[in-house]
C-alpha cells in the first residue's frame, strides 16, 4: 500500500489499462479497475465497495490507520488532541482570539457604541483590521462578499438597533450560503418587556428566517459558542449566524479554551454511498444524450476543476440556471451551453446530472430523469422529483464518478464517445457563438449603447482575471455573455440569488477586500443603486479600493417593466408605467462618485466608451476607484409614453397655498 | 381578462391594420404607419414559426410568447432587434435561424396593437370587438385552441390523430398537460369533445 496523492475515492475504479483479474483485492497491489472488472464477474462488487474505500481512506490518512501502521507501511499517527490553547483577558478579547485561531484577520463594523472591550482586543492583537462601513445592511453584504471571495468567515458587529437595516443582506447571504457571524448589541434580557431605549424583546427573532443559529453570547462562553457558531455557519449547507452580545459582559476577565479551526476544512466533508455513484456512472456511460447542470456548490465545494474533467472525459454538455452565484464552468470552453432555459442541445437529454444546483428556480424538462448531487440533504430531489438523490461533497462525487465511469468503460470506449459527442456538441456552441457575433455587430455602434457592446470592451480592456460582480435585471446576460468567466479566465461573484436590490456595491468592495490583486467590476443598473447604495462608496474611498463601479443607466427598471407589459394589458396600451420611470430626476451619478472622491465618469455615446475605459484602467492602476456612468439603451415592450409617471407636486401644493 | 391570440383575433386584424397604432422606444408618442414590405416566403415563416416553438419557450411558455407576439406591431427591422437581443440574453438561435424568426414575427406580430395614448373610442372598440372573438374561441372553437395550444409543439395532423393505444383523448390531453402544455379546463373539455368526434 501507498499514499495517494489524491483523496481516496468510494468507489474502487481501476486503473484503465489493467486488463487482468485483481490477484488480491485486500493487498497493496490491487488496482481499482481490476477490483471491479473481478468482482462485477461474482456480482458483490457493490458489496464489497465500502470495504475498499475504508481501506482507501486509511491510505489517504483521514482515519486512523493503525493497520497501516502495523505494517509499516504508512506513517500516520493519531491527533494529539492538544490543538488548542487557554485565554486568559476580556470576554470580548475571547470572542477575537477564537475568531483569530479559525484564521479571521478582517471584521467589519458599523457605526455603534458598546464595544469597547472589542476595539481593546483588536488593538491589542495588532493583526486585525476592521473595516467600518456606514450602514449595517452595506456591511453584511460587505462581509458576505469577503467571505465568498477569500473563502474565509465574515464577521459583523453593530447596533442591535440596526437588526432591520441589516436584514435585506442578511437575506441574500441567506440565499447565497454565505458563512457569516452577524453579531449585534443589545439583546440584555433585563430589558425585555420594557419597550425600552433601542430595545425589543427578542432581538434576533426578525434574522430567525436567514440565520442557520441565533444565539447569545454568554461571558463564561464566549469562546465556545463563537466555536459553535462557526460550526453552523459552515454546515453544510452554510449561512448566516445571528448572535447578540447583550447578557455578556464583554470587560470581564475569563480563562477559557480556544480551538484552533482550519476554515479549509470547516465544511465537513461526506460521502456518497458506493452504490449511489455506481448506479449513477452507470445511467451516465448508458445515457445517449445526458447534460449536467452546475450549481453553487461546485464552486463552494472546490469542483470547479474536477467538474470540467469529467465533463471533458465524455464530452458532456454543460448548462446552469439564473442562480448562476459563480463561474462554475469556463464559459468559452465548446462544452458550455449557456443556461439550461435555453438549451437546444440535446434536442432530447436523456439523463441530467444536477451538481449542486437546487433546481430552485428553473427545473428540468418534465419526464428528464434527474441525478441529484448535493451537499445540502435537505434541498436533494425538494423541487423537483429526481431519480436518484446523493448526498456528497460535490467534488467528491464528481471524482468518485469519474474514478466509477473509469471501472465501466475501457480508455479506448471513453476516447470514442468523447469524440464523436465532441464534435457535435461543439458545432453546436460554435453555431451559437457566430449568432452572437452576428447579434453584437448589429448593436455595435448605437448610442445609447447596447449592452453587448458595454460587456464585449470590458472583456477586452479588464485584465484576463479580474472579478465582476454583477447586480443587474434580466438584460445582464446580454453583457455577461460577453465575458469569459470561470477556469484561468475573469471570476463571478453574483447576483445575489436572493435578488434583493441593495446588495451589489457593498459585496463588491468585500470582494475586493478578499481579493486585493485583482481588478474587481461591480456592474450595476441605475435602479439597483438608487436602493441605497450610494454609501457603500465611503467605505470604497476611505480603505482606496481601486475599483470600477458601471452604472448602466437606462433610467428605468426596466425589467420590471418588461415583466408588467410583456403580456399587453390596459397599461400596456395606454403605454403608462406606474413602476419603471427613472428619470426626472435624471441622476447625475458620477458626480456622486465625485462627491466621495471616486473618479466620476458619463459616457453618453458609443464612441465614449473606450476611451474613458481606458481613463478608468489608468485611474484603477494608480489606486483611485472609478465610477462610471454608462447610458444605455433600454428593452422590452415599448411604450408610448415611456416617460410617463404619476406626478405629485408638494411644491405645486405649496404654490396653490399660497395664491389662495 | 381573457387571452388575445393572433389567430383568434386573425379575423378581424384586417380592420386593426386601418386604424393608426402607437409605438415608442423614448420620447413623445408617435404613430406607427403600418410599411407595406414584401412579404418573406412562406418557407421562412414556416421555419420561423419552428424555431419559436423550440427555442423561445424556453423562456417565455407557448402562452405568454404568443401574447407578447400577439401585442406587438413592430416593422421587420424591428422584429430583427429584437431576435438580435434575444440572442443577447442568451437564446440559442442559429445564424441560418435569424431571418426566418424575423419573418415569422412580422408576418404574425401585432395583431393586438396598443392604442394611441388617451384611448381613442375607435381603439376601445377594436378591445370589444377582440375580446367577443376571444370569448367565442375559447368556447367553442377547437380548431382555434389546436392551434394556440397544441400547435406549438405539434404539426395538426399529429395532434388530431390518435395513438394506436387504449388511452383516451381526455388522457393523452392530461398527459400534455403534465408535460407543459397550458390548457384551461374550459379548453380541455372542448378539445376531448371535438376530438372525440372525428373519425380515426
Amino acid at each position: 500500500m501507498s499514499t495517494t496523492k489524491k483523496p481516496a475515492s468510494n468507489v474502487p475504479a481501476p486503473d484503465a489499462d489493467a486488463q487482468a483479474p485483481a490477484q488480491n483485492p485486500s493487498g497493496a497491489t490491487v488496482s481499482r479497475r481490476d477490483f471491479l472488472a473481478a468482482t462485477a464477474v461474482t456480482g458483490i462488487a457493490l458489496g464489497a465497495g465500502p470495504s475498499v474505500s475504508a481501506l482507501a481512506q486509511e491510505t489517504a490518512g483521514s482515519a486512523p490507520a493503525g493497520g497501516a501502521a502495523a505494517q509499516g507501511v504508512v506513517s500516520n499517527p493519531l491527533p494529539s488532541g492538544d490543538a488548542f490553547e487557554m485565554y486568559d483577558g476580556t470576554a470580548a478579547g475571547a470572542v477575537l482570539a477564537q475568531l483569530r485561531a479559525a484564521g479571521v484577520r478582517m471584521l467589519f463594523h458599523t457605526n455603534t457604541s458598546g464595544f469597547g472591550p472589542l476595539w481593546e482586543a483588536v488593538d491589542a492583537a495588532g493583526d486585525v483590521q476592521v473595516i467600518n462601513v456606514t450602514h449595517e445592511g452595506h456591511a453584511v453584504a460587505a462581509a458576505a462578499g469577503y467571505a465568498m471571495a477569500s473563502r474565509s468567515l465574515g464577521f459583523f458587529f453593530g447596533s442591535g438597533a440596526g437588526v432591520g437595516n441589516s436584514i435585506s443582506n442578511l437575506y441574500c447571504a441567506w440565499k447565497d450560503r454565505v458563512p457569516l457571524l452577524v453579531t449585534y448589541s443589545h439583546g440584555n434580557l433585563s430589558a425585555q418587556g420594557k419597550d425600552g431605549f433601542e430595545s425589543w424583546d427578542d432581538t434576533l427573532r426578525p434574522t430567525e428566517s436567514f440565520a442557520l443559529w441565533t444565539a447569545s453570547l454568554l461571558t463564561d462562553e464566549m469562546a465556545e459558542i463563537t466555536r459553535r457558531a462557526i460550526r453552523f455557519a459552515y454546515g453544510p449547507p452554510s449561512g448566516p449566524v445571528t448572535m447578540v452580545w447583550g447578557t455578556a459582559q464583554a470587560g470581564e476577565r475569563v480563562r477559557q479554551r480556544i480551538d484552533k479551526i482550519d476554515l479549509a476544512k470547516a465544511r465537513h466533508q461526506f460521502r456518497a454511498p458506493t452504490d449511489a455513484i455506481q448506479q449513477a456512472a452507470r445511467w451516465l456511460v448508458e445515457a445517449k444524450n445526458p447534460v449536467f447542470v452546475v450549481g453553487p456548490e461546485v464552486f463552494e465545494d472546490g469542483a470547479t476543476a474536477d467538474l470540467l474533467a469529467l465533463a471533458e472525459k465524455l464530452s458532456v454538455p454543460v448548462t446552469d440556471t439564473e442562480d448562476d452565484l459563480y463561474a462554475n464552468f469556463p464559459t468559452d470552453h465548446p462544452l458550455y451551453m449557456g443556461q439550461m432555459r435555453t438549451l437546444r442541445y440535446p434536442r432530447q437529454t436523456d439523463l441530467m446530472i444536477g451538481f449542486g444546483e437546487g433546481f430552485k428556480r428553473r427545473e428540468p424538462q418534465p419526464g428528464t430523469p434527474v441525478v441529484h448531487i448535493s451537499h445540502d440533504p435537505v434541498i436533494l430531489g425538494r423541487v423537483y422529483p429526481v431519480e436518484l438523490a446523493i448526498a456528497s461533497d460535490v467534488r467528491l462525487a464528481i471524482r468518485d464518478l469519474s474514478d466509477a465511469v473509469d471501472g465501466l468503460l475501457t480508455r479506448d470506449r471513453i476516447a470514442r464517445i468523447r469524440a464523436a459527442r465532441l464534435a457535435e456538441v461543439s458545432a453546436h456552441t460554435a453555431q451559437l457563438k457566430k449568432s452572437r457575433e452576428i447579434a453584437r455587430r448589429a448593436f455595435f455602434d448605437r448610442s445609447p449603447l447596447s449592452w453587448e457592446r458595454v460587456g464585449f470592451e470590458l472583456e477586452r480592456l479588464l485584465d484576463k482575471n479580474a472579478v465582476i460582480v454583477p447586480e443587474l435585471g434580466t438584460q445582464a446576460y446580454k453583457m455577461l455573455n460577453q465575458f469569459t468567466f470561470g477556469g484561468e479566465n475573469k471570476a463571478k461573484y453574483g447576483r445575489t440569488i436572493g435578488s434583493a436590490l441593495g446588495w451589489g456595491v457593498s459585496a463588491s468592495f468585500g470582494v475586493q477586500l478578499g481579493l486585493p490583486d485583482r481588478q474587481v467590476v461591480a456592474l450595476q443598473g441605475d435602479g439597483g443603486f438608487l436602493f441605497g447604495q450610494s454609501e457603500a462608496l465611503w467605505s470604497i474611498a476611505r480603505y482606496e479600493a481601486p475599483m470600477l463601479l458601471v452604472i448602466m443607466n437606462n433610467h428605468l427598471y426596466n425589467e420590471t417593466r418588461a415583466r408588467n407589459m410583456n403580456g399587453g394589458g390596459r397599461f400596456f396600451e395606454e403605454g403608462r408605467d406606474y413602476n419603471g420611470y427613472l428619470g426626472d430626476p435624471n441622476v447625475d451619478f458620477a458626480k456622486i462618485g465625485e462627491a466621495y472622491g471616486l473618479r466620476g465618469e458619463t459616457v453618453k455615446t458609443a464612441g465614449e466608451l473606450v476611451p474613458a475605459l481606458q481613463r478608468a484602467m489608468r485611474s484603477m492602476r494608480d489606486g483611485k476607484a472609478v465610477l462610471m456612468d454608462i447610458e444605455v439603451e433600454e428593452d422590452g415592450p415599448s411604450l408610448s409614453q415611456p416617460t410617463w409617471y404619476q406626478r405629485h407636486s408638494i411644491a405645486e401644493i405649496q404654490r396653490k397655498a399660497r395664491t389662495v | 381578462m381573457r387571452k388575445i391570440t393572433p389567430v383568434c383575433l386573425g379575423m378581424w386584424m384586417v380592420a386593426v391594420w386601418a386604424a393608426p397604432g402607437v409605438e415608442g422606444t423614448s420620447g413623445a408618442p408617435r404613430v406607427l404607419v403600418p410599411v407595406q414590405a414584401a412579404p418573406a416566403p412562406q418557407a421562412d415563416i414556416e421555419k420561423g414559426k419552428a424555431a419559436v416553438t423550440q427555442i423561445c419557450v424556453g423562456c417565455h411558455d407557448g402562452g405568454a410568447i404568443m401574447r407578447m407576439v400577439a401585442v406587438r406591431k413592430k416593422t421587420a427591422d424591428e422584429w430583427r432587434d429584437t431576435v438580435y437581443r434575444m440572442i443577447g440574453r442568451g437564446a440559442q438561435v442559429f445564424p441560418d435561424e435569424i431571418e426566418p424568426l424575423t419573418a415569422y414575427l412580422t408576418a404574425t406580430g401585432g395583431q393586438v396593437r396598443p392604442q394611441p395614448a388617451g384611448g381613442a373610442p375607435a381603439a376601445a372598440g377594436r378591445r370589444g370587438r377582440a375580446a367577443e372573438a376571444t370569448t367565442a374561441a375559447a368556447d367553442g372553437d377547437a380548431t382555434a385552441i389546436l392551434a394556440r395550444r397544441c400547435q406549438l409543439c405539434h404539426d395538426l395532423a399529429m395532434a388530431t390523430t390518435k395513438p394506436a393505444t387504449a388511452e383516451s383523448w381526455d388522457s393523452i390531453i392530461d398527459r400534455m398537460v403534465k408535460l407543459g402544455a397550458s390548457v384551461t379546463p374550459a379548453e380541455h373539455q372542448t378539445l376531448t369533445a371535438y376530438l372525440n368526434a372525428r373519425p380515426q
